[in-house]
């Protein structure tokens, strides 16, 4: 590997200050360290550090993602990838732009976002607007708020709010049938709403369903947000509320009112709340920070979910319920943290 | 007693349990500045001769604590340097020093009780006992509520307590009683791990029937080991502010106090574990105050760019390249190699090699598994991203990152509020944390600050 490293090293001059590429630092630096780790040491206690960085806890959450990614290609075929990858190129030009601008180094974040993101959009979404969600979702979700790490809503799901109410006939419309190129605008999700029939829980398991490229394959989204809870780079405390809620409010609603309430087994398996609540809900800057505000996220967006998938005109209530429950996650930790420190403070 | 967080940083070059000699030098260079101490006022002159025990400097802001000759040499100062050199040194063997001779009237006006203090003080064991709050000297007139010995030690490469008490197990109980009358006859707390050991068996048999001791069990983990983690969490104690101080001391400091007081000998060979990943024949050895750390360094192999440690790699500092002798609070050396390598793809590696708090490393399935270190940061800096790792790992259930944040924004009457000061300083946050952080060195900073304002308040009110 040292002719590669020399070779960098070639490059260097063209990106330090006064450099013809200077403006475009972030950019080496982040193709550099990505190929090498760069070799700083701890200066202070504690002079060792544990293995994991930020590089590798992102790579942990695509890793997680993979079986539902490799689902979404089989399924729905090689378009699956030109949308993945117009969701990077715009998505990472964004980033990289505000990395210049700001002078900072670029965040890994946006490899999730950009991966997350076109993993929710229906099969048949154009190219353009999936360029034209994650665009909205970085600008407008992360970086006018000051970057990775500081930002109050998920970045994919800004995205794919806007271009839900912007463009509503495309992303209600263009489902497809696994290994099929028909159209079709039956998701098990509509199906029930409007004549309320249940699909069998085989087929939701399986994903030989209709639905957004990567939320169908829900064996893989299990066994993903499963394994990101035993790597500790998610909290189990927020999927199990979620999914608890959800399971509770349904089986009471549909005992009380069947034909509006779907089953709760039926409102786990279909749409995309597996994926919601394993991959979205669980986005560490987002989501509160305290362990009870943890629950009582996962609570109130269960509760959202059901309300909205049942009662509202939308279909799907996850995203909606995620990115609203994210606007009171200050307030949460806030309430909990003030709660905690009573006796101090007084 | 509940446990919360606390991790086991595993690594190799764990100190061997041999002691070993070290080879005789001509020079001592004593630093006249440590940690907790600063040796201002210098009592001896150039060419002076000194023998073993003798004051030859003092620390007039922690109570006159002295600084003692370890052995008979000449004196030859470096006050810029903050050395006194003990040069053409001979080994003596150290005889019973009177104390009596020259008593500060502050110790002599409170009879015994000020007589075994000052022998304390005078025969350098005081500087072996920490206040439990804040980790500085006690005031060697106070009163404390207890003593906490801690039988335990878990920071990587540390000083085993078990390896002084194999050899010195009886002069240890005899120890115990001797702190025990000292602070007035209050019960001695010592910690010890929940597992069977038979020298601890037999210490336990023969302390509990005294009556002395209580004992309080923890899990083997880092940093439940600390006395200022026991001081905190053990329910009995009052951490009120206000209230009486909680001492502590390590198994060397019992040891020290109970040759003070038995045969009136100043403590001046100390024990020093020396280990780490790049210290190739490892074990303890017994060394004297300005001991020269290059000499240690040429006894044990050390070739190449390595990182000196003193007093633990998660909390200790830095020895630095010019600092010629060993300080008076050293009780550890580790080296460990300087980081100049760069891994190709490093955060994609499967990680069979990696060491880490959470699970996405394939080391994990690796039974006794024990990472090979070095003094790399392993990634780069990055934002904070609440992944709440630093909260999980720490055992005083404080939320690190958020007293990081509150503190960088100048906010820090906040950060007191969320607890600030009930952190033990274990440096466990800034070691696990992902975005490489430096959160132990800024709360840290922050607590010490804001303790010398708050001392400034009290005096001046």
């Amino acid at each position: 590997m040292k002719p590669l490293l020399s070779l960098l090293e070639a490059a260097r001059p063209l990106f330090v200050k006064r450099g013809k590429l200077h403006f475009f630092k972030p950019a080496f630096d982040a193709a550099e360290f990505a190929l090498f780790y760069p070799s700083s040491r701890t200066e202070y206690a504690p002079h060792v550090r544990d293995a994991l960085d930020i590089k590798r806890f992102m790579g942990t959450v695509i890793l997680a993602m993979l079986p539902s990614l490799i689902a979404a290609i089989y399924f729905f075929g090689p378009r699956t990838l030109a949308m993945i990858l117009v969701s990077y190129v715009v998505g990472g030009t964004v980033e990289v732009l505000f990395a210049a601008i700001r002078k900072s180094e670029i965040h890994e974040g946006f490899l999730v976002t950009g991966l997350i993101f076109p993993l929710t959009l229906p099969p048949g979404t154009p190219l353009w607007i999936v360029g034209v969600g994650i665009f909205f979702g970085t600008m407008f979700g992360k970086e006018v708020f000051g970057g990775t790490g500081k930002n109050i809503f998920n970045p994919a799901l800004v995205g794919r709010m806007f271009i839900t109410i912007a463009f509503p006939a495309p992303m209600t419309t263009l489902w497809k049938m696994p290994f099929s190129d028909a159209i079709t605008s039956a998701t098990p999700m509509s199906l029930f709403k409007t004549q309320q029939i249940i699909t069998p829980y085989v087929d939701l398991l399986w994903g030989n369903t209709a639905g957004s490229i990567g939320e169908t394959f829900h064996i893989g989204i299990i066994a993903g947000g499963l394994f990101l809870m035993m790597t500790k780079i998610s909290n189990w405390r927020i999927p199990l509320s979620y999914l608890g809620t959800v399971f509770i409010i349904s089986y009471v609603g549909n005992m009380a009112l069947p034909d509006t309430y779907a089953p709760p087994l039926f409102q786990i398996l279909s749409g995309g709340l597996l994926f919601g609540a394993m991959f979205m809900a669980t986005d560490p800057v987002t989501a509160p920070m305290t362990k009870i505000g943890k629950y009582l996220f996962g609570i109130f967006c269960g509760f959202l979910t059901v309300l909205i998938r049942a009662l509202s005109g939308y279909v799907e209530g996850v995203m909606f319920s995620i990115v609203i429950m994210n606007a009171f996650t200050p307030l949460l930790d806030h309430i909990v943290l003030s709660v905690k420190y009573r006796q101090v403070k007084a | 007693m509940k446990f919360k967080g606390g991790f086991n940083v595993r690594l190799r070059g764990e100190p061997s349990h041999s002691i070993k000699p070290l080879p005789q030098c001509n020079t001592l260079e004593l630093p006249l500045t440590s940690t907790r101490f600063n040796f201002s006022i210098v009592l001896v002159k150039p060419g002076e001769l000194v023998f073993p025990g003798d004051r030859i400097a003092i620390d007039s802001d922690n109570f006159s604590l002295p600084l003692l000759a370890p052995c008979k040499g000449t004196v030859n100062l470096d006050l810029k340097g903050k050395i006194i050199a003990l040069e053409s040194i001979q080994q003596m063997d150290s005889t019973a020093i009177d104390i009596k001779k020259d008593m500060p009237e502050r110790y002599q006006s409170q009879g015994v009780f000020g007589e075994t203090r000052y022998t304390l003080v005078r025969l350098g064991a005081w500087q072996l006992l920490f206040d439990t709050k804040n980790g500085s000297v006690p005031d060697p007139l106070d009163k404390p509520q207890t003593i906490i010995v801690s039988l335990l030690s878990l920071e990587p490469f540390s000083l085993h307590p078990d390896v002084l008490l194999k050899e010195r197990l009886s002069e240890f109980i005899h120890g115990l009683k001797c702190l025990y009358s000292l602070i007035g006859d209050k019960k001695i707390y010592l910690i010890l791990p929940n597992i069977k050991s038979k020298s601890i068996d037999q210490c336990y048999n023969d302390l509990y029937r005294n009556n002395l001791i209580r004992l309080v069990k923890v899990p083997a983990k880092y940093p439940y080991s600390e006395p200022e983690y026991v001081a905190q969490a053990l329910p009995e104690f009052d951490n009120s502010p206000g209230s009486a101080p909680i001492w502590a001391t390590s198994v060397e400091g019992v040891l020290a106090i109970d040759q003070a007081l038995t045969i009136s000998h100043p403590y001046l060979h100390r024990h020093i574990a020396l280990g780490g990943p790049a210290c190739k024949s490892s074990g303890y050895v017994t060394a004297v105050c300005g001991y020269p750390i290059k000499k240690i360094k040429e006894n044990i192999g050390i070739q190449g760019k390595v990182r000196v440690v003193q007093d633990g790699i998660l909390r200790g500092k830095k020895v630095d390249e010019n600092q010629v002798g060993l300080d008076t609070e050293c009780q550890s050396l580790t080296f460990i190699e300087e980081k100049s390598n760069r891994d190709f793809l490093g955060f994609a590696r499967l990680g069979f090699t990696k060491q880490s708090f959470s699970n996405s490393f394939l080391s994990k399935i690796v039974p006794n598994f024990k990472e090979k270190a070095t003094t790399g940061l392993q990634g780069e800096h990055r934002p904070c991203v609440t992944c709440g790792f630093c909260e999980s790992i720490c055992p005083a259930a404080l939320l690190p990152h958020l007293l990081y944040r509150y503190i960088q924004k100048q906010r820090a009457e906040e950060a007191q509020q969320l607890g600030l000061f009930k952190c033990i300083s274990c440096g466990l946050c800034s070691y696990v944390c992902p975005s490489k952080l430096d959160l132990f060195k800024t709360i840290d900073q922050t607590k010490k600050e804001l303790s010398t304002v708050n001392k400034k308040e009290e005096a001046g009110s």
